[in-house]
């Protein structure tokens, strides 16, 4: 199984979703609060190239942007696996 | 007013700024639908690699300042960086390669006849085997012998794969196990006939359930048909005529009246009544035009659209809601898994008294082996409990396709079982008991006229999202009132918002923080009281500590609220409204809707009321499922109102997919017509059991009568179970004309 981390940000709608959608997967992953805390953001941006929360890290795969984008391409890497 | 995309040749450098805060992917929807109002605008991209906003500003339409100022109601701290030359695209999303075309489900079941299905096939040669071998009996009993071994032989093979299957998994007392071992025991003392009777009626039973699940899904399944197979790509100034599923986002379609949305997207242009009924259940046609989202499969009455295509055909709304009911069909109920729990120490149970029956009288007791092997293996197969194994999954499939059907959609057996139980339903207030769309209904100046107020107040607030500063400037744009511009405008989350106009300090509170900055006249204090008691929110107009006017804002509640509420207190639920608003206000709606309500709450307060409300009995949260998603994913069921959004489907429990309060009448209804069609099929299942154990036993009755109670109680539980696809909610009565409208 790889490694999934979730980096979030308090009150976001996107990333309660994707945590609701791998828990319902039965993904585990880390979760990180980016908000006011800098190292966990330079280590998503080094990661993904991305400064905005939810960024879905599987293994290698970076997926970033609103849920219904990452949706599909999360649930594809995850069947990929399976 | 949105679509600003006048074409200025000669642009000057793109602006690019840094935006503290714009740190989710909903926040930048926010920005860009911010940026989208104003005039002026164009090559609007924000980066999500850099967290930046680059645009074109035609300075003469918006000044610079007006667009920070914006940013900053919104609560992100632009910072200029210098003018970009290379703006980063928004859309460079990696596409890593997934295509997400293969989005099929093993359901082509609903267009197969069950004879041509696995299941179907081994009923019918194990039945033409049983009949073969009954013909031959009156040839030869030794033929006859033979084929009732081979049908049993037959029947039990895919039984005991399942059996072996289960084992491995740490579960070897399936009722796959008791059937396999209740078949092989009847072949061994001779009774091959018996056994093979009763592997054919479990195969029938499970082969009904089949048909059962396979007719529930083929009403969803009819609704995916509805999008439609074809769709005329806009192509330069022609059409032309291309498959549906191979359109592309971004991608032009053309619909004609009378035809249907080929796709997710946007209303380019054209206004037309859209007929959303495959999607919402709802099927009075509304009315949408420019900047509105369109659905696959809705029916396009009248107008002429174009529309941007915005999702792919695998994975658009109608798409993802039949694959949301797949797998929540898929996922048992605890009520199943009640079962699943039960049947570890019945089957076992049973095992052992068999074997007791069989064994102990003959060896201690000297009693014919024959006749006590035989009673062991009766009670083996009376112990079967395949009706009320196959009966839940039956029950909550059927329940949950007739939900879908009516625009309720629930999210697994778990949810739909809670849902009756819960004690009380706690309401959100804007958006969900009212429609979310404030309008000014009073402005009171006090020394200056009510357009002067207006025009202040709307320039305070025209850079918020706020729903009532929203309905401040509409109001203003409705009175054609021109707006002045504003500076160093600044939000107070909770409190209100002030900026700088016409040199002017100008602020726009809720009259309690309004009190703590200036003295309010008696008067303006009588009129505030006064509009919060008729269940509207006021806000104050303030220079510097000086009111100058008081606004009067009304969230009208949806019509159908009030005969919902009463609807669920005849249900025995207790209602109550959670609302940040102030307690006047809060109390004139809930009066008028008739329910509780706690008002003046911060998010972390509706937190600790629902955790409250959890223990004292169950609590369902209606809510947009947006704004509110801590709140509904805190409570015992989340129930998310207002469409088909991703976020919302998938952070709710289950969702109303039409803008009704009534669904939530209804889904309680469906869940506590579930659970009494379930009830009932447990206590049928378990009740026949128990007399002819007991009848067996005492010898009043033979195998043959148990195997063919138990395959009449499998298909009865099953008959009871599709009766639930016909449910129809409760929606006719309460939209009776006596019902007393909401002003």
């Amino acid at each position: 199984m790889p490694e999934i981390t979730l980096y979030t940000v308090p009150q976001c709608a996107d990333c309660e979703a994707i945590k609701r959608l791998l828990h319902h997967e039965g993904a585990a992953f880390t979760e990180k609060n980016v908000r006011g805390d800098p190292v966990a953001l330079a280590e998503m941006q080094r990661r993904a190239n991305v400064r905005i929360a939810p960024v879905t890290i599987i293994g290698e795969q970076v997926f970033y942007g609103p849920f219904s984008d990452q949706r599909p391409r999360i649930l594809a890497s995850l069947l990929g696996r399976a | 007013m949105t679509m600003s995309q006048s074409p200025h040749p000669a642009a000057p450098d793109p602006l690019t700024y840094f935006v503290d805060g714009m740190d989710c992917a909903s926040c930048v929807a926010k920005v860009e639908r911010m940026v989208d109002t104003l005039p002026g605008t164009e090559g609007v991209r924000t980066s999500f690699a850099k967290q930046t906003l680059t645009l074109h500003l035609d300075e003469a339409q918006t000044p610079r300042a007006t667009l920070e100022k914006n940013l900053k109601a919104l609560g992100y701290t632009p910072s200029l960086l210098r003018p970009a030359t290379a703006p980063t695209l928004h859309t460079e999303h990696d596409h890593e390669g997934h295509d997400h075309a293969g989005h099929t489900h093993g359901v082509a079941l609903a267009g197969t006849p069950w004879y041509r299905t696995g299941q179907g096939r081994l009923v019918v040669t194990s039945g033409l085997l049983l009949l073969a071998a009954w013909f031959f009996g009156f040839i030869e009993p030794r033929f006859a012998t033979a084929g009732y071994i081979a049908a049993t032989l037959l029947g039990v093979w895919p039984l005991a794969k399942k059996a072996v299957a289960s084992a491995r998994f740490g579960d070897p007392f399936s009722i796959n196990t008791l059937v396999s071992l209740a078949a092989i025991g009847a072949v061994a003392i001779g009774q091959a006939a018996e056994g093979a009777v009763v592997v054919f009626f479990f195969a029938i039973g499970e082969l009904l359930e089949g048909v059962a699940a396979g007719r529930a899904r083929a009403g969803i399944q009819a609704l995916a048909a509805l999008a439609p197979k074809t769709a005329l790509l806009v192509d330069g100034t022609q059409t032309r005529v291309v498959p549906a599923d191979a359109l592309q986002v971004g991608q032009t379609v053309q619909v004609n009246p009378g035809g249907r949305v080929p796709a997710d997207g946007t209303i380019l242009t054209g206004t037309s009544s859209l007929d959303d009924s495959p999607v919402t259940g709802e099927s009075v046609p509304v009315t949408k035009s420019a900047g509105d989202p369109v659905f696959a499969g809705s029916i396009n009455t009248d107008g002429t659209l174009t529309v941007r295509v915005e999702k792919a055909a695998s994975d658009n709304t109608i798409a993802r809601i039949i694959h949301l009911v797949e797998e929540a069909e898929g996922s048992k109920a605890p009520t199943a898994r009640f079962i699943d729990r039960f049947s570890r120490w019945y089957t076992p149970g049973v095992v052992l008294v068999s074997a007791l029956v069989a064994l102990v009288p003959p060896l201690a007791f000297g009693g014919a082996w024959h006749d006590w092997l035989y009673k062991g293996i009766s009670l083996l197969l009376i112990g079967c409990p395949c009706a009320l194994v196959l009966s839940v999954p039956a029950s909550i499939t059927s329940a949950i396709s007739a939900g879908t059907r009516r625009g309720l959609l629930i999210k697994g057996g778990g949810a739909l079982e809670t849902i009756g139980s819960v004690k009380t339903v706690a309401f959100d207030k804007t958006g969900t008991l009212t429609a979310g769309k404030p309008k000014v209904t009073d402005v009171l100046g006090q020394g200056l006229d009510q357009a002067e107020v207006l025009r202040l107040a709307a320039a305070v607030e025209s850079g918020s999202s706020h729903p009532l500063a929203k309905a401040i400037t509409q109001a203003a744009q409705e009175g054609q009132i021109v707006v002045p511009p504003a500076t160093e405008a600044q939000a107070l989350p909770g409190k209100g918002a002030s900026a700088t106009v016409e040199g002017r300090r100008l602020s726009v509170s809720s009259p309690r923080h309004a009190a703590t900055l200036a003295t309010l006249s008696a008067e303006l204090g009588h009129a505030i009281t006064t509009f919060e008691e008729q269940g509207r929110t006021a806000v104050v107009l303030l220079e510097g500590q000086t009111p100058l006017g008081v606004i009067a804002i009304r969230d009208e509640p949806r019509p159908d609220a009030r005969a919902a509420l009463a609807q669920l207190h005849d249900l025995g639920l207790k209602t109550v409204m959670l609302t940040g608003d102030n307690a006047r206000t809060g109390q004139a709606i809930a009066r008028d809707l008739g329910l509780d309500v706690q008002a003046e709450l911060l998010p972390e307060d509706k937190l600790r009321l629902i955790a409250e409300l959890k223990a004292q009995g169950g609590v369902a949260m209606v809510g947009d499922g947006i704004n509110d998603a801590p709140a509904l994913a805190q409570s015992d069921v989340g129930i998310a109102m207002g469409g088909g959004t991703d976020v919302a489907l998938e952070t709710a429990d289950a969702a109303l997919l039409q803008e009704r309060v009534m669904g939530v009448a209804d889904l309680v209804a469906l869940s506590r017509a579930t659970m009494g069609n379930i009830k009932a099929n447990i206590a049928f299942a378990l009740g026949l059991k128990a007399i002819f154990l007991v009848t067996t036993l005492l010898g009043y009755t033979n195998l043959w009568m148990a195997i063919l109670a138990d395959t009449g109680a499998t298909a009865l539980v099953t008959a009871n179970a599709l009766r639930l696809l016909r449910w129809k909610g409760q929606v006719a009565a309460p939209t009776a004309p006596t019902t007393p409208r909401v002003a």
